[in-house]
This record gives C-alpha cells, structure tokens and sequence, in this order.
C-alpha cells in the first residue's frame, strides 16, 4: 500500500451554518459552552485547526448533533491515493 | 490579532532589541579587554544575568502595557486570554524549537571548548542559541496562529 500524502486533505465542518440555525448563536457563545477561546472557534471554523476529538465532541454537543454532523473528512481523490 | 496572538511578536521584539544592545556592550568589553582570562568569565556572567533581569521586566512591562492598550482600544475589560488545546500545542511547536536551538548552541560551545577556543566564547554561544531558540520558538508560534 502506498503511503498517503501528508495534509492532503483538512477536516471540513459546518459550524457556520449550525451557528446560524441555533438562534444565531455568537463565536463567543459557541467558545464559552465549548470551553475554549473565541479565536480558536474562528481558527477551526476556517479550518485553519483541527480539533482534538474531545473538543470536536464538545462543539458537537453544544449543537446537539452527532459528530458526523458538524465535522467530516473528505474523501481522498484519486490523483492522492 | 488579539492580544494573545500578539504576544509572540512582542516576546521576540524585544529579545532582539535586548540583544542588539547587549552585543554592542560585549563588543565594547572585548575591545577593552574585559573579557580576558577569569575575569572575563565573572563580567560575562554579570552581564547576562543583567540582560535577563531587563528582558524580563521589560517583557512584563510591555505586556502590561499592550494589555492596557487593548482595554482602552476596544473598550472591552475581558481580554480573550484562556489558554486552550490550541494555546498548548502551540506551545509545544514551539517549545520543539527552543530545545532544538538550545541542543545545538550547547553542542557548538562543547566543539568550541574542545577546540582550544575560550569559556567566553563558548558561553556567548549557548546564550545566542538561547536567545535565538526563543525568537525562532516565538515566530513559529506566531505563524501557526496566523494559520500557516
């Protein structure tokens, strides 16, 4: 098997679009009830950071939807396999 | 960028500054001689420890001071300071660079010594990959902030 390129691929979400359908819910809102800082929702928001699975669970449940909901990985495509 | 995203520019503006100037005192010292012999070691000691001690109050005092400055810009008293998973892995890229500078600057000093060069030389070179390992730890810091 051939090894797979590295940072090929990011982690997408869709905490924008969650954000907007929980009342609008403010990036500061969203830090506070996922404990962490402002500018670390905007940085994974941007996929700029992935987060460690504990906090992609947090954010998830602070929007009461499974993980697979927020956060996916998209697939390889076949020129980086 | 916000305040803590500001910080590693700080830290690594003022070690440079710092250091700047401490050159020019170590080369006004070589060309006087004071670095000769075993007092050389005593005087470069000296001044190290003095450049530390003004590093580190310069650091708190200029932090204080952009902290003030945030307050007054954006009217807000809750700095955005709470360090989270992001802050510490960071820190660890980071820190990675530090002691990798530090490795090689020790390593350097002990090529030196073994070489016949003097204390003072090798002692100068641990403290440059000190001080360089701190700005190079910092200005990774600051890239992975900005998302590079």
């Amino acid at each position: 098997m051939a090894p797979r390129k590295k940072n090929a691929r990011k982690i997408a979400n869709n905490i924008r679009r969650l954000r907007f359908e929980n009342g609008e819910m403010t990036q500061k809102a969203l830090a506070e009830a996922a404990g962490v800082s402002r500018q670390t929702i905007i940085a994974i928001e941007a996929s700029k950071y992935a987060p460690s699975l504990e906090l992609a669970f947090e954010i998830s449940e602070v929007f009461g939807e499974p993980i697979q909901n927020v956060f996916s990985y998209p697939p390889l495509a076949p020129s980086d396999q | 960028m916000n305040f803590k995203e500001r910080m590693p520019v700080t830290i690594s503006a003022v070690a440079v500054i710092l250091y700047a100037l401490f050159l020019i005192k170590t080369r006004n010292a070589y060309q006087t001689g004071l670095l000769e012999g075993a007092q050389g070691l005593v005087y470069t000691a000296k001044s190290m420890l003095i450049f530390i001690v003004i590093f580190i109050v310069t650091i708190v005092a200029t932090l204080i001071l952009q902290a003030i400055i945030e307050v007054v810009r954006t009217g807000d008293e809750d700095i955005d300071d709470l360090e989270d998973e992001r802050d510490r892995a960071f820190e660890l890229y980071s820190l990675k660079t530090q002691t990798l500078a530090n490795g090689l600057s020790t390593l350097l000093a002990l090529v030196l010594l073994w070489a016949g060069y003097s204390a003072v030389l090798a002692i100068h070179v641990i403290f440059l990959g000190n001080i360089g390992g701190l700005v190079f730890g910092e200005m990774r810091k600051h890239l992975l902030y900005q998302g590079e």
